[in-house]
């Protein structure tokens, strides 16, 4: 007997969910590819001893330092900044609310050799702001807060909008519901919208660290070079962006590729550790009950 | 007075205009807020709830004024739309949320005795979205509770569940009434569910109150024809659709006795036969659906269009296109929106 849901034998039309599954298998399996095939040509290029070679070379350390130490300051500042003005653009009514929302998304659109530009005229030390840095002990030409001001410009847009659209996704009758059980506002904050935009917002913030770590047109004006300063005491190095574009515009591919997969595992690794992280419901704040 | 006074009560969401809304309920009173969509049903729940301002109401429960304080000092337990319940927390979690809030010593005694009570304790490790519609109201309903509130606001209980599941939660939260007599306060879209919870009741339309009191007022003293049909009129006539049937005689003769908003006909009273006299009218059947006692039949009087009940009986049903008679005890009309509502029927 042939089952109501299948085709009667002979059909030649094929089935709605054959069509519905395979066709779109084809065209995303494409694009799929082509963000795999690249990485596989490049991890690939150099040898395994060559990309080990790189992980102890001193210049690539200190290159990946100020990166990650910058990236990591970069992120903490989006986070810090950005999530709360993602929470007000999804939470209030206020004046103005769509030309901040422009703000917000002109980092996304702007062109990064822009971006550098303008925070260079900014912050230059001849400028009365860049001077104020300075004295403050912040100088930003060519040094580490220079790489963690290029990054928060070009990346917080990905933590505020993520966030925003975490927010307004809790539903408000939650919210409300537990005001009405007994919990002042900040506990609510605390104890209902945080968890439930939680993954959100790290979502973003994976997005914003991504973006500032493969940043390059910002730090090509603002930092091509990073000298010692307060947070960072040297050597003079580079962001790795910079790094690896140093190394194969002087011809080393190989080098350039053995540094770009380093680069590729160590953003491997930290993608796998939140997701593992994240599906263990490790985070305590992650988890809602505190009774077991 | 030992209860809920509500005096005054306006606010706005919007461009919408709530109120003045006044009611009072005593200890264990059931309040059924009835109402069109965007009647300002919701809008008035969250108003008594504290998340709308409403800086002209006097609320006090049991002579303690509420209108000042925020939503969680005014001791109420709150179901929203869609309940409210925390998706992120299991149903022990969301249970004892209130109790977590005010760090109670006896939180997991009180919150074992609730899930017993209403028949959670198998469910408690389990999380909202992967229970059953009537489950989830369970748990609304046990998360209220332990709240200890001192007055009650329920907003569409029941909505989207099937009739089994209703009317089972129906008893529960009957018997959870009688145990915790609470003022109060539930939105209710079915009859069934506001006629056998609600003992008072409050109409509301485009924001406006329309009526306050009991069943047997708003039997007597519907103010329109949302009111007529929630009391299960099916011909509701505005007077402007009366005028629009000028060669109907039954509208001719509805006309003087409709109130200002009109006049409904209630079903179960009028009576279908086949014999001409005075006080009968002509009918002419259209189309005959089944219902659960037996038949409505659809058709009209000379052009108004009338909808009649015939109970099941033995004898042929008569053919679509039948001309047949109908007549009009006095008790099966309503005037609509003036004083003196049941009308007498024309001679």
């Amino acid at each position: 007997m042939t089952s109501p849901s299948r085709p009667p034998p002979g059909s030649r039309l094929p089935s709605r969910s054959a069509w519905g599954s395979v066709l779109p298998a084809i065209l995303g399996g494409s694009l799929i590819l082509l963000f795999l095939l690249p990485l596989l040509a490049l991890v690939t290029y150099a040898p395994p001893e060559e990309i080990l070679q790189e992980a102890t070379n001193p210049g690539v350390l200190a290159s990946l330092s100020v990166t990650l130490l910058a990236s990591g300051i970069a992120l903490a500042l989006s986070l810090a900044l950005g999530v709360p003005l993602g929470y007000l653009l999804a939470r209030r009514s206020f004046r103005g609310k769509p030309i901040l929302h422009s703000v917000v998304t002109l980092p996304l659109v702007l062109p990064h050799l822009v971006a550098g530009l303008a925070i260079l005229l900014l912050f230059s030390p001849a400028s009365p702001i860049g001077a104020f840095a300075v004295r403050l002990g912040f100088p930003v030409f060519e040094t580490l807060w220079g790489v963690v001001l290029v990054m928060v410009y070009v990346s917080a847009s990905y933590t505020v909008l993520s966030s925003e659209l975490a927010f307004r996704a809790v539903d408000a009758s939650v919210l409300e519901a537990a005001r009405s059980l007994g919990a002042t506002p900040g506990e609510v904050t605390a104890s209902v919208t945080l968890p439930l935009a939680f993954r959100g917002i790290v979502a973003g913030a994976l997005l914003s660290w991504s973006r500032a770590v493969s940043e390059i047109g910002g730090f090509l004006i603002l930092a091509y070079a990073v000298y010692p300063s307060s947070l960072y005491p040297g050597p003079v190095t580079s962001p790795i962006s910079v790094y690896i574009f140093n190394l194969y515009q002087l011809g080393d591919l190989k080098g350039a590729a053995a540094v770009s997969s380093l680069l590729v595992l160590i953003a491997l690794a930290l993608f796998l550790a939140v997701r593992f992280v994240e599906g263990r419901g490790a985070l305590p704040w992650a988890r809602g009950d505190l009774l077991p | 007075m030992n209860g809920l006074l509500v005096r005054g009560l306006e606010t706005q969401l919007g461009n919408f205009l709530l109120g003045p809304v006044d009611f009072e309920l005593r200890p264990g009173e059931v309040l059924a807020v009835l109402g069109p969509s965007g009647s300002g049903k919701t809008t008035l729940l969250r108003a008594l709830a504290g998340f709308l301002p409403a800086p002209a109401a006097s609320i006090s429960l049991d002579g303690r004024p509420l209108a000042i304080l925020p939503p969680e000092e005014r001791a109420v337990g709150y179901v929203p739309q869609g309940l409210g319940l925390l998706p992120h927390r299991t149903v022990l979690g969301n249970v004892v949320y209130p109790l977590e809030i005010r760090s109670r010593p006896d939180a997991r005694t009180r919150v074992q005795t609730l899930l017993k009570d209403l028949g959670l304790d198998g469910l408690k490790d389990r999380y909202p979205r992967t229970l059953s519609g009537g489950e989830r109201q369970r748990v609304a309903m046990a998360r209220a509770l332990a709240a200890e509130p001192r007055w009650l606001l329920w907003d569409e209980p029941y909505a989207g569940l099937d009739l089994g599941a209703r009317d089972e939660l129906l008893d529960l939260l009957g018997s959870t009434l009688e145990t915790h007599p609470l003022p109060t306060v539930i939105v209710a879209h079915e009859p069934a569910v506001a006629f056998s919870l609600g003992r008072q009741f409050l109409l509301l339309q485009a924001g406006r109150q329309r009526f306050q009191g009991s069943l047997e007022e708003l039997r007597r003293h519907p103010p329109n024809a949302f009111a007529a049909r929630f009391l299960g009129c099916q011909n509701v006539f505005s007077r402007e659709e009366l005028e629009r049937h000028p060669a109907s005689r039954l509208a001719r003769e509805l006309r003087p006795l409709a109130g200002p908003e009109g006049i409904a006909l209630f079903l179960r009273d009028m009576r279908l036969g086949t014999g001409e006299g005075p006080g009968t009218w002509p009918f002419t059947l259209r189309t005959l659906l089944p219902d659960p006692d037996g038949w409505l039949l659809r058709g009209d009087s000379e052009g108004l269009p009338l909808r009649i009940h015939r109970p099941e009986a033995p004898g042929p049903l008569p053919a679509p296109g039948t001309g047949l008679r109908i007549s009009l005890p006095s008790e099966a009309l309503l005037r609509l929106g003036g004083p003196g509502a049941t009308a007498h029927a024309p001679e």
